[in-house]
């Protein structure tokens, strides 16, 4: 009888282990073609952004760029600020900058209509102290920055920190601010910093971190990062600190969490952030702040 | 001499023959049926009809209906009934003598309120107390039933002898013979019978006993939970509800259920009095209950009593045994999941006894061996059930009841690893998940007067989940720990409730019974808690510990329920619950009426339209996809209030020969539902939990139906439900509504037992549902990244695509044998006979030929398994 049950049991226990799959029809809306726009300003950079089309679900193509549509950028004097050049990308820009506090109005047009959206840029980080220190241990030197960013008291802050180096950079200690601060700012940073963590929103966004403060309380706040230098070989590493607004922090945040829970059968499913009226993507403003330091 | 004593025994002999055949013949006169074509109101006339209509005398004194008036409606009576109730109108008694009727005078002035029959009825060769047992009189249509404690109270008629018949189900009968008097009190044994047949009472055709006199209700007395075929293996005594109509089955493997529209938490699941939260086992394939230790499961949809509440959807209520009072017996069985043993019997004397059982999975056991030495992962469950019960007397008990549930997975890996110049570098994982329930149930019963039963409890209960991780890494040169590093996460949530509960029942009369009480519950919530911390010699170390706030919550309420039993035709049940609910930041009240009707028509139709408001004071988050215990119970707040339900019901019975029918419609709608808010994530608490909800509200309607055979070698039953599940939020699918998860349009059950021998006896079920509902990608487009592998889905409607349809067919036969000891049983189960691919959850893909495709995962193929089973007793 021992025997039986060995046998019953590794004949359960391959059918339990190995489900069946099989691809099946399923009758799905299909949600119509419109215009994609993804463009995000910034207050360093020219104008720029990428327009496609949306594909169905089931469909086998590769997006493909819009190529015959027009792309205007008002300001909000609703004076043009950018005007539409084409690449072979389908990419289109202008080589105006935006302005720190501005708001601006996307209309793209093309064979699907017209799609509109708006955002404001936000202000540069309030940064007012930074310093670096390089760390040397038995088998790693490690490059230490450590910042502090002032609040905005009037609108809520979001911020984006990210790294130009082919080392995981992670943030080590825990910040000083309010509890707030601290709790929103925790969570990414530590979630993060063990990737066999399954709540982690930021594995899939080139390591960007993303800190939300919605106190306005004009609070000073710290916060170091570490990076090894052993393992890099790029000559300059870059430490960016971006002011993002509301629109692209949503973005960001969902698109994240999108990508992560993709795969998860348990998950309950995620859209991802849309503010373009009358099609899909993200027009979102930033401004960033900018560390070079020469290895 | 003795020729004079010779005839004296003669003549004693002919005057018995004669009165006792007299007797005879009028029993048999005034069990028949008469029809009054007009109303009545005087008696003599009523009585002159019936002298007319029938061969009965009635001999009586004028002056007993001189200035009497009563009113008898017209209609088809039974004879003795009407003669009853003649007697209660003109406050007389009657004796019959041969065919005549003699009234006459009471002897006390209240003596028929005091002539009060009560008692409990029990199972003879256990003691144990018999649930819905009925009881009637011969010769009348009322019928009497044993509440879930097996009591009963009831004012005799005014008769000065009674036979009482008493059935339970359809599995014994007894019929006895009283004499009325002063608070009688029974204590009734009924025989238990081997085999179930159609059984005579008295030469007369047993009485149906579906509960024609409840609204909404379905039941599974033991002799039917003994039946019930084992799930690769194992027995669960819950899994016969998902074959009732108007439960909607979840995905393949889910036992939850999914009552009328509702989610799993709108069902009250109550243990010996004491509430669970959503017990499960391997992800809701089993439930946390050992068939035999359970003594009876009810589920109730509709037409609730004011003495139940606290969920919207339906009460199931689980009762345990008490134990054998006079001897021991025990069970054992094996199957290919789990090891399960259960024991009751009683301790010393038969006024206190146990009931135990206790299981275990062992996969992980069996797996461990086939394992490479530094991987361990597996999954265990465990259930032990312990009640024990002290009677003080005949009248008053006291038991506690102590239930635990755990599943838990867990997976385990370790690396060594040597690298360069003698540097050793060793990494452990370890990953784990878990959830179970604990309860802690105190009852006390006590019959106080003949026509008063009080029920008290005092109760705990937990619901834990939990998952973590671990994670070591040192590297050692030679023989120097150059780093060190550890982590530990946990992720928590639960929730436990203290509980106080008080009802008294009171018969009032013939035709009153009402039922008051009261009760009290502290919740504690903790929606979710994370723990971090890290040990480094290398890098800055500590502890941090992020909970949303916990949440404690006071609910009372208190209730009045009256049945008024009109006549045969007709019996109204009003209830009233007063519910308050007080936390830091809001109080709720909330009035909860009640009411239900039952009809009977004359052909024996039975009509019940009932209305219930019923109102929950907590919340349950499900993700959208298949339903994981990473589900949350969450506290109602003063932004999440409490959920509420409006449900009209109409109920339409008929009762058959052998064939019980029941029709029923009901329409729901239910507010202040919780649901995901498009776009958050279902776990971390990037956003304040009670800020990932919208709240929104639901309606479910459709017709049930169900066509049930209880008797003979062949029973079972066919049950279809067609309904419509919507919920509509304001900031989710643009503010339409849309399908609920487990919206299933057509949903049919055919379930047969057939005992082919005496040895032998087989269950087949097959099932089908409407494919359930599911949220699916209708469009996608690119990201700002522009990394082709990171598409952007679109998600247009939610819930607005179907899995395909669910249907399969099982099948499980039994082979009995009686030992000289015990009772050995094979049983070999076929799950899923035709190998059906019933969707467990779907995702876009890839098909063989790189097209995009939706693929399909199914989980549960065709099992065939046996279990072995051992019966002591």
């Amino acid at each position: 009888m021992k025997l039986l049950f060995k046998i019953q049991f590794f004949f359960l226990f391959v059918l339990m282990v190995i489900s069946c799959q099989k691809t099946v029809i399923i009758n799905v809306k299909n949600s119509p073609q419109k215009n994609v726009c993804n463009v995000i300003l910034s207050k360093d950079s020219f104008i720029g952004g990428y327009f496609y089309e949306s594909l169905q679900i089931l469909s086998n193509d590769s997006f493909r760029p819009i190529f015959e549509g027009s792309m205007k950028i008002f300001d909000q004097n609703n004076t043009q600020v950018a005007y539409q050049l084409l690449s072979n990308s389908g990419g289109y820009f202008s080589n105006n900058k935006v302005q720190e506090g501005a708001c601006y109005t996307l209309d793209f047009s093309s064979y699907f209509g017209t799609s509109y959206a708006k955002t404001c840029v936000p202000l540069l980080p309030n940064i007012t102290n930074l310093d670096t220190a390089v760390i040397v241990q038995q088998n790693d030197t490690l490059l230490r920055i450590r910042l502090s960013i002032k609040d905005s008291s009037i609108v809520a802050n979001y911020y984006t920190f990210s790294c130009k180096s082919y080392e995981i950079f992670r943030i080590l200690s825990l910040p000083n601010g309010t509890k707030d601060t601290q709790y929103k700012w925790i969570d990414k940073a530590l979630n993060s910093n063990n990737p066999l963590l399954f709540i982690n929103e930021n594995n899939y966004s080139n390591k960007i971190y993303l800190l939300e403060d919605k106190q306005f309380d004009g609070q000073l706040f710290d916060c170091e990062f570490t990076l090894s230098l052993t393992t890099s070989n790029l000559k300059e590493i870059i430490f960016y600190v971006d002011a993002i607004d509301i629109n692209l922090f949503k973005y960001y945040r969902t698109f994240n969490a999108q990508r992560f829970y993709s795969n998860d059968p348990n998950a309950h499913y995620i859209s991802v952030f849309n503010n373009i009226e009358n099609g899909y993507g993200i027009f979102g403003a930033r401004s960033r702040f900018s560390y070079y330091y020469k290895n | 001499m003795g020729n004079l004593f010779s005839l004296l025994i003669k003549l004693l002999v002919l005057y018995a023959f004669f009165f006792f055949s007299n007797a005879t013949v009028g029993q048999n006169l005034i069990s028949g049926s008469v029809k009054l074509k007009k109303t009545y109101r005087k008696p003599n006339e009523l009585l002159d009809t019936l002298a007319l209509q029938t061969n009965l005398q009635f001999s009586f004194r004028q002056s007993l209906f001189d200035q009497k008036k009563i009113r008898v409606a017209a209609g088809v009576y039974q004879l003795q009934e009407l003669i009853d109730i003649i007697s209660i109108k003109l406050k007389i008694r009657y004796t019959i003598i041969g065919s005549t009727i003699v009234f006459k005078e009471l002897k006390l002035r209240d003596e028929i309120k005091s002539k009060n029959i009560s008692g409990f009825v029990l199972e003879d060769s256990s003691g144990e107390v018999i649930a819905d047992a009925y009881i009637y009189f011969t010769n009348s249509d009322k019928v009497y039933r044993t509440n879930r404690q097996g009591f009963f109270s009831f004012l005799a008629p005014p008769r000065d002898s009674l036979e009482i018949n008493i059935i339970a189900g359809y599995r014994s009968a007894r019929s006895i013979k009283i004499a009325p008097k002063k608070d009688t009190f029974l204590v009734i044994l009924l025989p238990k019978l081997k085999s179930i047949k159609l059984l005579t009472i008295s030469g007369k055709q047993q009485k149906s006993i579906s509960p024609l006199n409840e609204v909404g209700i379905i039941k599974l007395e033991s002799s039917k939970l003994k039946s019930i075929p084992p799930f690769i293996g194992e027995s669960d005594p819950l899994r016969p509800l998902n074959f009732m109509p108007g439960i909607a089955k979840g995905t393949e493997g889910n036992n939850g259920f999914f009552v009328r529209g509702g989610s799993p938490d709108q069902n009250l699941i109550s243990l010996d009095g004491g509430l669970l939260f959503n017990p499960s086992h391997l992800l809701g394939i089993f439930s946390p209950f050992n068939a035999d230790a359970v003594r009876n499961i009810s589920i109730q949809k509709s037409g609730f009593e004011a003495d139940k509440g606290s969920r919207l959807s339906s009460q199931i209520n689980i009762d345990l045994k008490e134990g054998n009072k006079y001897r021991h017996e025990c069970f054992f069985s094996v199957s290919p999941i789990a090891i399960s043993a259960a024991a009751n019997g009683p301790l010393k004397s038969p006024k206190t006894t146990y009931s135990i059982a206790l299981r275990r999975s062992y996969l992980d056991l069996v797996i461990a061996p086939f394992q490479p030495k530094n991987v361990s992962t597996g999954f265990y469950f465990y259930d032990g059930i312990f009640k024990i019960t002290q009677r003080f007397n005949a009248k008053a008990k006291l038991s506690i009841t102590l239930f635990a549930s755990k599943d838990k997975g867990f997976s385990k890996n370790s690396y060594e690893r040597d690298e360069r110049d003698a540097i050793i570098r060793n990494e452990s994982n370890e990953q784990n998940l878990s959830w179970g329930n604990q309860l802690a149930v105190v009852s006390y019963e006590n019959k106080i007067r003949a026509n008063v039963f009080l029920e008290s409890n005092f109760y705990a209960t937990y619901f834990g989940y939990s998952n973590g991780i671990n994670y070591l890494r040192t590297i050692d040169s030679s023989g120097v720990d150059i780093d060190k590093y550890k982590s530990n996460y946990t992720y928590k949530s639960n929730v436990y409730n203290l509980s106080s509960n008080h009802a008294i029942t009171y018969w009032l009369g013939r035709k009153w019974r009402l039922k008051s009480g009261l009760g009290y519950t502290y919740h504690s919530f903790e929606p979710s808690t994370r723990r971090f911390a890290i040990e480094s010699n290398q890098l800055a170390q500590g502890v941090l510990k992020i909970s949303d706030q916990k949440v404690f919550a006071n609910e009372t309420y208190l209730f009045v329920d009256a049945r008024f039993e009109y006549s045969k035709y007709f019996t109204l049940n009003t209830g009233f619950r007063y519910s308050n609910y007080f936390t830091s930041d809001a109080v709720f009240f909330n009035p909860q009426p009640r009411v239900s009707a039952i009809f009977q028509t004359k052909n024996g139709i039975y009509i019940k339209p009932s209305y219930t408001r019923t109102v929950q004071y907590l919340h349950f988050a499900t993700n959208n996809t298949i339903g994981l215990p990473v589900d949350l119970w969450l506290p109602v707040t003063k932004n999440l209030t409490p959920e509420t339900a409006d449900q009209f019901g109409l109920q339409i019975q008929k009762i058959y020969e052998k064939i019980n029918l029941n029709i029923e419609l009901f329409h729901k709608s239910m507010n202040q539902l919780i649901d995901y808010a498009e776009g958050v994530e279902y776990v971390g608490n990037a956003i304040k939990w009670e800020d990932k909800f919208e709240v929104g509200s639901g309606t479910s309607y459709g017709i049930e139906l169900m066509v049930e055979k209880k008797i003979g070698n062949t029973t079972g039953w066919l049950s279809y439900t067609l309904s419509k599940n919507t919920r509509r939020f304001d900031s989710i699918n643009n503010g339409k509504a849309f399908p609920f998860k487990y919206d299933r349009r057509n949903d049919l059950s055919i379930v047969i037992n057939q005992k082919i021998n005496k040895n032998i006896d087989a269950f087949i079920a097959w099932t089908f549902a409407s494919g359930a509902a599911i949220t699916l990608p209708s469009g996608r487009y690119p990201s700002v990244s522009q990394d082709p592998f990171q598409d952007i889905y679109i998600y247009t409607e939610r819930n607005g695509s179907r899995l395909k349809d669910f249907h399969r067919l099982d099948i499980v036969v039994n082979f009995n044998k009686q030992k000289k000891k015990y009772l050995r049983t094979w049983s070999i189960s076929f799950f899923n006979v035709y190998n059906r691919q019933n969707p467990f959850y779907i995702t876009p893909g890839t098909d063989k030929n790189g097209n995009r495709s939706f693929v399909q995962v199914s989980l549960l193929p065709f099992i065939p398994s046996f279990s072995y089973r051992l019966s002591f007793n």
